[in-house]
């Protein structure tokens, strides 16, 4: 039986995650929720997908249909998400978390165990920079004895930068760090994120570099014989996601670095940085399935 | 005529040593230039707080230590830092450099992107600091948009802003009427950070001076990214011949410092720094692209023309060696 999908917060993320479920064949969106009724996304729903229920009601429909719900997206923002999850826990659903409110299990959709999917309720997707650079921070640290530092530097288009990622680029480096952490077992303390906003036009695609620093000799064709896999792995739910750099030595360090173009729905394509975000929802969503 | 002169050679000089200043040649150095009437010293990580990094370079000395030194060492002189969102948070390193007693906080951005100031500059101004928006690259736009952005930083509360040529892009007037825009549509006062790669640091702050720039960066020796900053003893000099009264003897003793400490990193217009002002690429790539260059076996133009040509900005370093293997292709 299909699942039913609802979207609370229909701002780009909301709005794209839509056009992503809609035209997968496991879920039926149940409804839309913004709080503003001339807000694009509301319209762009309307006029795209008239069959979608959308309200303007926020958290108060979702306590009206929260039973006739499976899976939950929660696109708002961390303040409300921490809010609304006072309801959300007296519900049946799954919860979903694209806000770095941290509350939820931090969550790489390929590399979650199959025992929390079943106990945990609410699942929190850590950041853009996290989806894009975990997966290989965690094959690397699979393949390397001890690495002694890890470092991720993500570049992204300004275009894609609204005003909750500028305003909130501690938090996303507090919320990457911790995910990296979790999934490498690596202290905190041995962890750097960096996040670049470039403006060029023609806008950049999204490109991550994961460096490390290790005493250990590396055996650099098996482990990018291991990389590649953990690659096409997550290729099978992020389409625009590549290798530029296979790992390299230079001077004292490893790197690598991953390019993320988006499938274009309804943000552009430069807009890696939102798609594997979303992309990870979706293949998550198609865990609970 | 009042002017401040902010010295950077314990920050931006750190771009050209590797992020190798230590401690005791930043104790020397505060002790000795504290008493040269300058109205600040910059130290640091050549990116500023928290920026020791494999992406940039790793600093041989803590952010906290360098801070305590060069504290403990200032009685006259105001302590600055140069801190860019994304490189350092609240929680990790303002909130550590505030604690130390540092009196001057400079927050950076690419030329295009003021509004990731906000926060850290409303938060500065809550810990009562003085704050400056400071923004990099500026060759990088128009200077419509650099004006638009400046009234943002003036919006944040600001204190000014800083004008970073940071590749030392700019020749001929562009200084001046940059400046002179910029005093016309603000009440924010303006600071002028030269580079020399095309050997016009102090001819562009001497412009920026006449434009009515009120913060002027320098540094001993020149020691900087690129090419360097404005030589501060020359700049001084020149300063004095045009009726200021600096005292150039703690500044000259500080230039022989760097020169004796680093006598194989003294700053010059080599191809690199050359490649870097003309196509308008981070100066603070040199020692990488240098590096890089040699192990692929690259000439160096090559590497700087495609960053440039890829509109590559400061904190992309990892973008070179993508590049290079592109160019091994």
């Amino acid at each position: 039986m299909k699942k039913r999908v609802s979207i609370i917060g229909s701002g780009n993320i909301g709005s794209d995650l839509l056009v992503k479920f809609m035209r997968n064949e496991n879920f039926v969106v149940h409804s839309f929720i913004g709080h503003n009724e001339n807000s694009k996304g509301i319209l762009f729903c309307k006029n795209k997908y008239p069959e979608v229920t959308t309200s303007t009601d926020s958290i108060e429909f979702i306590k009206k249909h929260h039973d006739e719900i499976d899976i939950l997206v929660d696109c708002t923002n961390a303040k409300q998400h921490i809010k609304f999850n006072q309801f959300y826990k007296e519900c049946a659903f799954k919860v979903i978390d694209m806000t770095p409110s941290k509350i939820g299990l931090l969550t790489i959709p390929d590399l979650i165990d199959k025992q929390d999917m079943h106990d945990k309720q609410n699942f929190n997707l850590i950041s853009c920079g996290g989806q894009t650079s975990i997966p290989v921070a965690h094959t690397l640290s699979n393949f390397i004895p001890s690495i002694e530092y890890l470092e991720v530097v993500s570049s992204i288009s300004s275009k894609s930068a609204g005003p909750a990622t500028r305003n909130n680029l501690d938090e996303y480096i507090e919320t990457t760090e911790l995910g990296l952490s979790r999934f490498t077992g690596l202290d905190r303390e041995f962890i750097k994120v960096i996040l670049i906003v470039n403006p060029a036009i023609p806008e950049i695609d999204m490109q991550t570099s994961i460096y490390l620093k290790t005493k250990s000799e590396i055996n650099i064709s098996e482990v990018t014989k291991n990389l590649d896999e953990t690659i096409s792995r997550v290729n099978n739910y992020v389409p625009g996601y590549r290798v530029v750099v296979p790992l390299t030595f230079v001077g004292d360090k490893y790197i690598v670095s991953v390019k993320v173009s988006g499938c274009g729905d309804f943000l552009p394509s430069y807009a890696g940085n939102l798609d594997i975000i979303n992309c990870a929802c979706i293949r998550l969503a198609e865990k609970f399935v | 005529m009042s002017l401040k002169i902010n010295d950077v050679t314990l920050r931006d000089g750190n771009h050209a040593v590797s992020h190798s200043i230590d401690l005791k040649l930043i104790e020397k150095y505060c002790k000795t230039i504290d008493s040269g009437g300058l109205y600040s010293v910059e130290v640091g990580h050549g990116n500023g707080l928290g920026a020791s990094s494999l992406q940039v370079g790793l600093c041989a000395e803590k952010d906290v230590d360098m801070l305590t030194v060069a504290r403990a060492n200032l009685k006259n002189t105001r302590l600055c830092v140069h801190t860019i969102p994304s490189f350092a948070t609240i929680n990790k390193n303002l909130n550590a450099a505030i604690d130390i007693g540092v009196d001057i906080f400079r927050v950076g951005t690419h030329c295009t992107e003021a509004d990731v100031t906000e926060r850290h500059i409303n938060y500065l101004k809550s810990k009562n600091k003085e704050v400056y928006g400071a923004l990099m690259m500026i060759h990088m736009t128009d200077f419509d948009t650099i004006l638009s952005e400046c009234k943002k930083i003036e919006s944040y509360g600001a204190d000014g802003v800083v004008l970073m040529d940071s590749v030392g892009y700019f020749t001929n007037e562009e200084v001046s009427i940059l400046v002179a825009k910029l005093k016309e549509g603000l009440s924010l006062e303006i600071g002028f950070h030269a580079h020399n790669n095309l050997g016009m640091a102090i001819n562009n702050s001497m412009d920026a001076l006449k434009a009515g720039a009120g913060i002027l960066d320098g540094s001993a020796f020149g020691l900087g990214a690129g090419a360097g900053n404005a030589q501060l003893e020359v700049l001084l000099a020149v300063l004095n011949k045009n009726g200021y009264n600096y005292s150039l003897k703690p500044v000259v003793e500080c230039a022989n410092l760097i020169r004796a400490r680093f006598p194989n990193d003294m700053p010059r217009i080599d191809e690199s720094s050359l490649f870097s002002g003309l196509y308008g690429v981070f100066s603070g790539f040199k020692k990488h692209v240098q590096r890089i260059a040699l192990q692929y076996d690259l000439n160096e133009h090559d590497v700087w023309f495609e960053l440039g040509k890829n509109s590559v900005i400061a904190g992309q370093e990892d973008l070179i060696v993508d590049i290079a293997l592109k160019l091994k292709a």
